[in-house]
């Protein structure tokens, strides 16, 4: 997989493998888990106070899920452009006023990813391989490459193309 | 926002029948007068350029600036990335917490 960055500032990712394109159709899959561990990770305390807790999330709560709902539209956008790139292989856009979402969209994918599956800190350091359980090596797979996609979008050039392994 | 409650319990005021004569407490600033801290947390996931990339567009820091806070957090643990009025570091927390990053609210002085 590698990054296109067209004029307008939108990145098109090429040569996305099936694996790669099967993440990002999942995102909304892992992020909408009922799991209490990524629930309370995606949507974590604010206050030590009980109290200023329940205040709080009384006045938030409406805004903030106004605001994923509207990102998750932007990323669905972006995703119901993949095409065929090359035999077995994508291509997508990740429009330039569409970042911010998939950046954020991206991110939760991976908190939620990395909780449903039990991992610690040390596994963020660990190659894949040397996890004996399938499953959970097919998901730290696909933790690693949402961070490679965030990578990409964080990169400002305005044009050109980066290549990298994904 | 909604109302808040003011605290007047922290009145350092001192008690008429005593004799000696005792300081007012340094901070004289009621509590609902105190700044607020926003702090964020490290987790072992977001990325060191993600989380980077969200304290410039959260607050308009600079690079080096947000790349500083970000160190903290990753080194430290945690770090206050702003502090000022209740209502802003609200403002401010809520949109670290849709970026997914753990972002807390904590009065100066509690």
């Amino acid at each position: 997989m590698y990054v296109v960055v067209h004029q307008d500032g939108t990145r098109w990712l090429r040569q996305a493998t099936p694996l790669c394109v099967d993440t990002v159709q999942r995102l909304f899959e892992w992020i909408d888990s009922d799991d209490p561990k990524v629930k309370k990770r995606l949507h974590p305390d604010t206050f030590s106070d009980p109290a200023e807790e329940v205040a709080w999330r009384r006045l938030v709560s409406a805004d903030l899920e106004h605001l994923v709902a509207s990102r998750r539209e932007l990323v669905e956008k972006d995703l119901a452009r993949i095409k065929a790139d090359g035999p077995g292989l994508s291509r997508f856009p990740i429009s330039k006023t569409h970042q911010h979402a998939w950046l954020s969209a991206l991110n939760a994918a991976r908190l939620a990813l990395f909780e449903l599956h039990g991992f610690g800190p040390e596994h963020m350091d660990t190659e894949p391989e040397d996890i004996d359980d399938d499953e959970r090596r097919l998901a730290l797979v696909r933790i690693h490459i949402m961070g490679f996609m965030q990578e990409l979008i964080l990169e400002r050039g305005e044009g050109g193309e980066r290549r990298g392994r994904a | 926002m909604a109302a808040r409650t003011i605290d007047f319990t922290a009145s350092s005021a001192p008690h008429a029948a005593t004799k000696t004569v005792e300081k007012p407490a340094v901070d004289t600033k009621t509590k609902t007068q105190r700044p607020w801290n926003v702090i964020v947390h490290d987790d072992p996931v977001s990325l060191m350029n993600y989380v980077t990339r969200v304290f410039i567009d959260v607050f308009g820091y600079p690079q080096t600036k947000a790349h500083k806070l970000m160190m903290e957090v990753h080194t430290a643990g945690k770090s206050v990335v702003w502090t000022g009025a209740r209502e802003q570091a609200e403002t401010y927390v809520s949109r670290l917490q849709s970026f997914h990053l753990l972002a807390t609210l904590e009065q100066v002085g509690d």
